[in-house]
């Protein structure tokens, strides 16, 4: 237990100076900055595209109302906003591939996937997502009428951090194949497409296609149990899966990361 | 560089495509879900009793998103990466001492990488034409399949200069590469290449109209779809070429100013 | 006592190769044949706690692999490493602990932020005790002569000063191993002076032990007193660099100047000509005939200066670098 304390307070220690190298780094290069919150910006008004074109349609659809789904698409441009904020790691990893700077964090005594996945925070992009999304939730809620007790908001903010953490395993994974692979755009580019089903609620989509996005590859999970637990409309079993399929998909991530290092140590020159 | 040089860069680029075999597969591949998402959003939206969607009808509507899907992908740019990488890593100095023009060479390369993707796609294309004349009981006047054939010549070069654009922009970011794969999706967004936009309102469309990005998708879909009058086609090239041509301006001039900056600061 | 040793030790990767044109770009689409090439092909050594070892070799020999490989980096193909009771490529935190890699084409420094937020990265990571840290630190900085630098965002700092900097955050830690791959690479006269004579009195007063890959002969001389030079893979010499060109043990250069030009012809008789130039000329001479030549020459040539010398260890390098991969005579 102490040397489990320790271990945590080792690693959130790091993270708290990475945060801040980051944010020095970051205020080096302030149109760097500005230019990733106007493309961030950018990109959450795509997702407010979708947001609009339900309000229009103003009608209750397989069981949510538009209050909802806006909830919905509230979590979800939550979520992947806080996603953006480790992105830079995901993205220099094919290059750190290519150029071996995975070598010198290779030989450091603690966890790799931290160091590598970690290292790099960027503040600015997270912004307009995590003003957006938290705004369209609050917004949501409150005209639905939805009730606002501890336990509905606990179980909101489980949700979403099971979610930020499904999202960081599964964009982990297609990042991975650059280990194998010199071009791995095409499997980002899968992961890219399967994860925008979550632009919209999946009660738009038929059950199968449900079953399969929450069973089979638990996208849906990110965008949509956050706000069907507050609806309550969440059984026990889809709770307890709600809370387990993240762990099994770091499972699966862990056991592709060690594979990719053990093909990176065995292959690269 | 002479005619033949940048067929030989052609050559390169295609190759280069092809050898990333998995890549390729799972690139088409991936092109499927968003279809596949637009497809079911719009029957629950339609079924819904939802959009009058400005005068698009059901199937209008799907057809549009099956063709914006592929013609997005056959517009679709994607060496941005490499000119930024260029520009940070220094290998630009390569062509700067060079007799060859990089805007060129970017161009025959771009054109390379796709030309096995826009063989593949145009045959979709003319599957789901094929089909959705079926299912819409009249068959495309040639004349318009034409005219869209056309339009493409226009949107490639259109959209190579938006990218080209923007990459340049990687004169004045330190790491402007982080960003493109966002802005490539925004940008295919505002050009239609998910949904049309005049679904927005009035506003909107009227946006779409002045604003370059539509004329790379959604002014070629809707010359398919049928919703320009043959005088809205004719303008529509003309404004087509006249982004081309002002892009083209834009980045000449942000060429001449980063390379300068570039080789002041010795790369 | 040993600290590492290294068996057999083989490291072969794998690329594929891509067949000329269109066509097979096609059909690479669908099979591609890969080929091998074996980087480091059965090397063994052993390295005694607190030496200070150069590795040598031509380009693509295997030196950088073997650091990698000794570092954890790369997993072997086959043989077997034992450093300090570890096997490197189990990459246990343990072992990481032990050891430093400094690479001179690769950085751990975060090029925007001033060096001592790298260090203090480092203190974290290595779980350092502070006021331990901060007396290593103090005294790398003042052997180093950086310590007005610290300050100084890493990408401001010269290319010298940076591998000041990447060395201090490489030993903060204290490893009793150090593994440097071309540490003076690209640096100037000055800078790679300091930097070996950094090297040198560190591993003299820490007995911290030394595996050095350079280019430069001189990097070698002035920290390790034994070379080991891989080649094609192998070892092919183990042993004192001063000794390298014993090979040619039983020659001699013998360089004279005369009081008019020389001819090749009446050289010819004393050695084998190297060079000739007017009335300078080096010849190449046995050694058991050294003395009876010298006399000869005085004899016959109007000789105004001459000097004797040993073949320069550079040649007996090179003679090891084009020599294909057997081991040593």
């Amino acid at each position: 237990m102490k040397h489990l304390v320790h271990r945590l307070r080792y690693y959130l220690g790091l993270l708290g100076l990475f945060a801040r190298y980051s944010l020095m780094e970051q205020m080096e290069y302030r149109i760097n900055f500005a230019a990733g919150v106007a493309v961030e910006c950018g990109y959450m008004l795509i997702k407010l595209m979708y947001a609009v074109l339900i309000l229009q349609a103003g009608a209750e659809i397989n069981g949510l109302s538009p209050n909802e789904m806006l909830m919905c698409i509230g979590t979800y441009i939550l979520v992947t906003g806080v996603y953006m904020g480790v992105y830079p790691n995901f993205w220099a990893l094919p290059l750190s591939v290519q150029d071996g700077s995975l070598d010198m964090l290779l030989t450091k005594p603690l966890n790799t996937q931290f160091l590598v996945t970690l290292r790099r925070l960027d503040f600015g992009m997270p912004l307009p997502d995590l003003l957006c999304g938290l705004a369209l939730i609050v917004y949501g809620w409150q005209r639905e009428g939805l009730p606002v007790t501890f336990a509905n908001l606990a179980g909101f903010v489980v949700f979403c951090i099971a979610g930020w953490f499904l999202t960081y395993c599964l964009f982990l994974i297609p990042e991975l194949l650059s280990f194998w692979f010199v071009a791995a755009g095409g499997a980002q580019a899968l992961s890219s497409a399967v994860f925008d089903f979550n632009n919209t609620p999946m009660n738009l989509y038929p059950k199968w296609l449900q079953r399969v996005g929450i069973f089979l590859v638990p996208v849906f999970l990110i965008t949509n149990f956050p706000t069907l637990f507050v609806m309550g409309a969440l059984s026990p079993a889809l709770i307890a899966w709600g809370l387990a399929a993240p762990w099994l998909v770091f499972a699966l991530q862990r056991l592709i990361w060690r594979r990719a290092m053990r093909r990176y140590t065995s292959a690269s020159g | 560089m002479k005619l033949s040089g940048y067929g030989y860069v052609f050559t390169m680029g295609m190759q280069k495509a092809m050898a990333y075999r998995a890549d390729f597969f799972l690139g088409l591949f991936s092109c499927l879900f968003p279809i596949i998402m637009q497809v079911y959003l719009w029957s629950a939206l339609y079924a819904a009793g939802a959009a009058d969607a400005n005068g698009y009808t059901y199937e209008q509507m799907i057809l549009y998103t099956l063709l914006a899907g592929v013609t997005a992908r056959i517009v679709a740019a994607g060496f941005e990466n490499e000119v930024a990488g260029d520009i940070k890593d220094g290998g630009l100095s390569r062509y700067l001492i060079r007799p060859v023009s990089y805007s060129g060479y970017c161009f025959a390369r771009f054109l390379g990488s796709k030309a096995a993707d826009i063989g593949l796609l145009l045959a979709v294309t003319a599957a789901v034409l094929a089909g959705s004349a079926r299912v819409l009981g009249v068959p495309f006047p040639p004349v318009r399949l034409g005219l869209y054939g056309l339009s493409l010549v226009g949107a490639l070069a259109l959209n190579f200069s938006i990218f080209y654009t923007v990459a340049l922009l990687g004169f004045w970011l330190t790491e402007i590469r982080q960003l493109f794969g966002t802005i490539s999706i925004v940008i295919m967004v505002v050009s239609g290449g998910v949904f049309p936009l005049d679904i927005f309102g009035p506003a909107a469309a009227a946006a779409v109209q002045v604003l370059p990005f539509g004329y790379t998708t959604q002014f070629c879909v809707n010359i398919v779809n049928g919703r320009l009058a043959p005088g809205q086609i004719g303008r529509g090239f003309a404004v087509q070429w006249a982004w081309v041509a002002g892009f083209t301006l834009l980045y000449r001039l942000l060429w001449r100013r980063g390379a300068r900056r570039y080789t002041a600061v010795g790369g | 006592m040993e600290i590492i040793t290294v068996k057999d030790l083989t490291k072969t990767f794998t690329y594929s190769v891509k067949e000329k044109g269109l066509r097979g770009s096609l059909h690479n689409l669908f099979a591609r044949p890969t080929l091998q090439k074996t980087a480091v092909n059965g090397v063994s050594f052993s390295i005694e706690r607190g030496e200070a070892v150069g590795l040598l070799g031509p380009n693509g020999a295997g030196k950088t692999t073997t650091l990698k490989m000794l570092s954890g980096i790369l997993y072997p193909t086959a043989g077997t490493a034992t450093v300090a009771g570890f096997v490197p490529w189990e990459r246990r935190r343990d072992y990481q602990r032990r050891f430093a890699i400094v690479m001179g084409q690769k950085t751990q420094l975060w090029p925007d932020l001033p060096a001592l937020d790298t260090f203090e990265l480092n203190r974290r990571i290595y779980d350092l005790d502070p006021r331990e840290y901060q007396r290593t630190l103090d005294e790398l900085t003042d052997l180093l002569g950086v310590g007005s630098l610290l300050q100084v965002q890493v990408r401001r700092l010269s290319l010298g000063e940076r591998m000041k900097m990447e060395l201090i955050a490489a030993l903060l830690h204290r490893p009793e191993l150090l593994y440097l791959d071309e540490p003076t690479i690209g640096l100037d006269i000055l800078s790679q002076r300091s930097i070996r004579d950094f090297l040198r009195h560190y591993n003299r007063q820490t007995r911290t032990t030394i595996l050095l890959t350079s280019h430069y002969t001189a990097d070698i001389e002035a920290i390790c007193p034994r070379s080991i030079i891989i080649n094609h893979g192998s070892v092919v010499f183990d042993g004192p660099l001063g000794e390298v060109s014993e090979v040619f043990g039983h020659k001699k250069l013998v360089s004279i100047k005369a009081g008019r030009d020389l001819t090749a012809g009446e050289l010819a008789p004393f050695g084998a000509v190297r060079e000739l130039q007017h009335n300078t000329a080096l010849l190449e001479v046995e050694r058991p005939r050294l003395e009876e030549c010298l006399q000869r020459m005085f004899g016959a040539l109007p000789v105004v200066d001459l000097d004797v010398k040993d073949i320069p260890i550079e040649e007996g390098i090179a003679y090891f670098y084009e020599k294909a991969g057997v081991s040593a005579p």
